[in-house]
């Protein structure tokens, strides 16, 4: 392998576009690419090449400065500053000139060799901007590409530039920060001269300021210095006095002063006109409708997935149940058995619910790419804030309802420690797509009539026992308070059907290489333990399948689960999946409806409508046990989620049932 | 007059004056272009939640445990 010629990072504040320009270079990179803040939540690293030159980029995650408060803004601050890439790319919204730019400001600080990628021209040039770029590139002393990265403008332009810019380095340019802030910093340098330590290995100015702001990390470099105390008592204590306020906020206001200034020759901003945005933010964000809106859309999107999908459900059943009648006629009868009843009846089964899977992925791929998710943080802080809790803990919750693991990986943006715990554990309450095929079976089977209702229940109910758990742990042992909840809300832009599409192709195509690995191997298991031992009637209560259900039943005959049910449930600890794949096996015929009918026979309405609010509570997968281990870094918590899951699960069925049995 | 930002209701256009609060808190507001002296306008207020301000170009949504730490002057 070729090691590559230069390293080059991306950076820039939250939602810049980032992602869409590391896909857009890096031959078949597939970052995650939505309208909100904080989607990269760790580095990601490719290559490219431009005129022979091979050079890696590295994606990193959004941050507002170097001075990180969140797990993924750590990230980025950490990558440029020990990492030390040969260039910086440090991307801009180009319609949010003034706030992008104190990120830049940081980074012009450093010393390093920068670039400036003015992003999103477009929505600038909606908003009526004029800017200058040949000026501003002048003032800032870096150069600057300007691109719309959707439409894939200007990415040529700026592989060119990234070459350049790699090498042959640009001097850098300090900004001025005015007499006072100069004087204090220039005495600093002179007195840091006096440590050849320091003096050798650290761009001095740099070290000065982030020494005034008392950046943790930066105090550590001077702990050992002979000039500490100097420094500590006499300097900084001046600082202070000379400046009349603490130097973080003098720095930070001298900053945005000389922003302004460069700002005021470089941009001319039309009249404010009433956006897109506004119509939309006095609708969504509105406090009385907020809420029953977003209730409203989350129903759209499961009426939705249903009707489309219903059509492709029949179609797919029914090549799989030719499939099966072909596999029967095969004369060898335990190959005939695997293929019929193991690989069609189970995993054909389960690939049934492709149809509505790939629906509500494209339903909700365009709630991310609009920028409505992040709203939903601001509808329901409301409400969280009242109970303690974080609203930004929200946007993981929602991305719950495509796959958990991402969602919980996603808790990396939410600042605090015991608000990101607390988000971790109640991510894997809100139903994933993995679920969706056991409610839409069982919904179709008992509540034919409100099966779309039924299934809109089920993810309000996990919202709803999500935000108790969270309320629990807060009261209990992860008392305090939460953290500040601030949020940048993205405009909101079109989603493009080809968006949402290759969205949708994406995470459907996940689900499809886990039918074809996981789920096919745990079809073969489930079949083995179904005809074991041979001889048997398959899926019996002789074979092994049944004795495993008729062994725990007792257990779960309070809900009036049948044995059946019950070794489904066992399997799809592994993954959600299973329940549906493994009734499949066990009843032994193909179709929805037969298993449907199936199951009418064998539990109550009330039972069933527990069974589906037991799969919506208890574990999600394997996998996601990992990733909770993977995040929180401790077994302590896995175990504790784990246990708590199932725990509640069983509960809240035992209510329903209780409950139920009172109505019925 | 001086008021907590939680107080100020749609449209209206104010000054920063004071955030009282902890330097780590100040120090993140001032990154996300909320420094003394800035001007902001509030595009939606939710009575007892948070605050959707317009800052430097961009939106943002002010939970109401900080809300009620900036002070702003009309
Ligand atoms: N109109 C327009 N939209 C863009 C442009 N570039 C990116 N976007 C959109 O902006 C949003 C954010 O893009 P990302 O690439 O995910 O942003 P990021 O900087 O990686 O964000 P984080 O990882 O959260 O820090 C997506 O919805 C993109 O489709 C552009 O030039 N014009
Ligand atoms: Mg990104």
């Amino acid at each position: 392998m070729r090691q590559p010629s230069y390293t080059i990072a991306l950076i820039g504040n939250p939602n810049v576009g980032k992602s869409v320009i590391f896909n857009n270079l890096v031959p078949g990179a597939r970052q995650h690419v939505g309208n909100w803040p904080g989607k990269t939540v760790e580095k990601k690293e490719g290559t490219f090449t431009h005129y022979n030159t091979l050079l890696k980029l590295v994606d990193l995650p959004g941050t507002y400065s170097l001075t990180a408060a969140a797990e993924d803004e750590m990230v980025s601050r950490n990558y440029i500053i020990q990492e030390k890439p040969d260039l910086v790319v440090d991307v801009i919204d180009a319609s949010n000139l003034e706030r992008n730019l104190y990120l830049t400001t940081l980074l012009l600080e450093l010393d390093i060799n920068l670039l400036l990628v003015l992003n999103m021209t477009d929505i600038a040039e909606e908003k009526g901007y004029k800017i200058n770029v040949k000026a501003l590139s002048e003032k800032l002393g870096v150069p600057i590409i300007t691109t719309i990265a959707t439409k894939g403008k200007g990415l040529v332009e700026l592989k060119e530039a990234i070459l350049k810019a790699a090498q042959s380095p640009t001097k850098k340019r300090n900004l001025n920060y005015g007499k006072k802030i100069e004087s204090i910093i220039a005495s600093i340098v002179e007195l840091l001269k006096k440590d050849p330590e320091i003096a050798k290995n650290y761009p001095l100015r740099w070290l000065s300021i982030k020494a005034l702001e008392k950046d943790e990390q930066v105090l550590d470099i001077i702990r050992d210095s002979p000039i500490r105390a100097e420094l500590m008592e006499g300097y900084f204590m001046n600082a202070n006095k000379v400046l009349g306020e603490d130097p973080d906020i003098a720095l930070a206001d001298a900053r945005y002063e000389q922003i302004n200034k460069i700002i005021e020759q470089t941009l001319v901003r039309g009249k404010r006109k009433w956006t897109f945005t506004d119509i939309l933010d006095k609708v969504f964000l509105n406090k009385y409708i907020g809420i029953p809106a977003f209730f409203a859309l989350l129903w759209a999107v499961f009426q939705f997935t249903f009707e489309a999908s219903a059509p492709f459900m029949s179609l797919i059943e029914m090549f799989f149940a030719y499939l099966s009648g072909l596999a029967a006629q095969i004369p060898n009868e335990i190959v005939a058995s695997l293929l019929a009843d193991g690989i069609f009846s189970g995993l054909g089964f389960i690939l049934t619910f492709t149809a509505p899977i790939f629906f509500l992925f494209f339903a909700l791929s365009i709630l991310e790419d609009s920028g409505y998710l992040a709203r939903v943080a601001f509808v329901f802080d409301k409400l969280m804030f009242k109970l303690g809790l974080h609203g930004r803990s929200f946007i993981p919750m929602l991305l719950g309802f495509g796959c958990n693991i991402p969602a919980i990986m996603a808790a990396r943006s939410v600042e605090g420690k015991k608000d990101r715990l607390i988000t971790i554990l109640t991510v894997p309450f809100m139903s994933c797509a993995a679920r969706l095929p056991v409610y839409v079976l069982i919904a179709g089977a008992f509540f034919p009539a409100n099966a779309a209702a039924a299934v809109w229940a089920m993810y309000i109910i996990g919202i709803f026992v999500g935000i108790l758990f969270a309320l629990l742990l807060r009261k209990t042992i992860l008392k305090g308070e939460p953290a500040p909840f601030i949020i940048e809300l993205p405009t909101y832009k079109m989603p493009t059907i080809k968006g949402s599409v290759i969205h949708m192709w994406e995470r459907g195509v996940s689900f499809l290489k886990k039918a074809g690995t996981y789920l096919l191997v745990g079809a073969v298991i489930i079949w083995l333990f179904s005809v074991l031992p041979w001889g048997v009637e398959p899926g019996s209560g002789e074979s092994l399948i049944g004795l495993l259900g008729q062994t725990l039943q007792p257990l779960f005959a309070p809900l009036g689960f049948s044995w059946q049910i019950v070794s489904s449930l066992v399997f799809a600890f592994l993954a959600k999946e299973l329940v549906v794949e493994s009734l499949g096996v066990i009843y032994g015929v193909a179709g929805e409806a037969s298993i449907q009918a199936a199951l009418i026979a064998s539990i109550t309405p009330v039972s069933a409508f527990a069974l589906m609010v037991f799969t919506l509570l208890y574990v999600p997968c394997l996998a996601t046990v990992g990733v909770i281990k993977k995040e929180t870094g401790s077994w302590k918590w896995t175990l504790f989620a784990v246990v708590s899951e199932i725990a509640i699960a069983y509960i809240a069925a035992l209510l329903i049932v209780t409950i139920g049995g009172l109505l019925v | 007059m001086i008021t907590p930002l939680c107080t100020l209701t749609y449209g209206t256009q104010a000054k920063i004056k004071k955030i009282n609060g902890g330097l780590k808190l100040i120090k993140r507001l001032n990154e996300m272009g909320l420094t003394i002296g800035t001007t902001i306008k509030v595009v939606s207020d939710s009575c007892g939640g948070p605050v959707l301000i317009e800052v430097r170009d961009s939106r943002l949504a002010i939970g109401r445990g900080v809300s009620t730490k900036i002070y702003v002057e009309e």
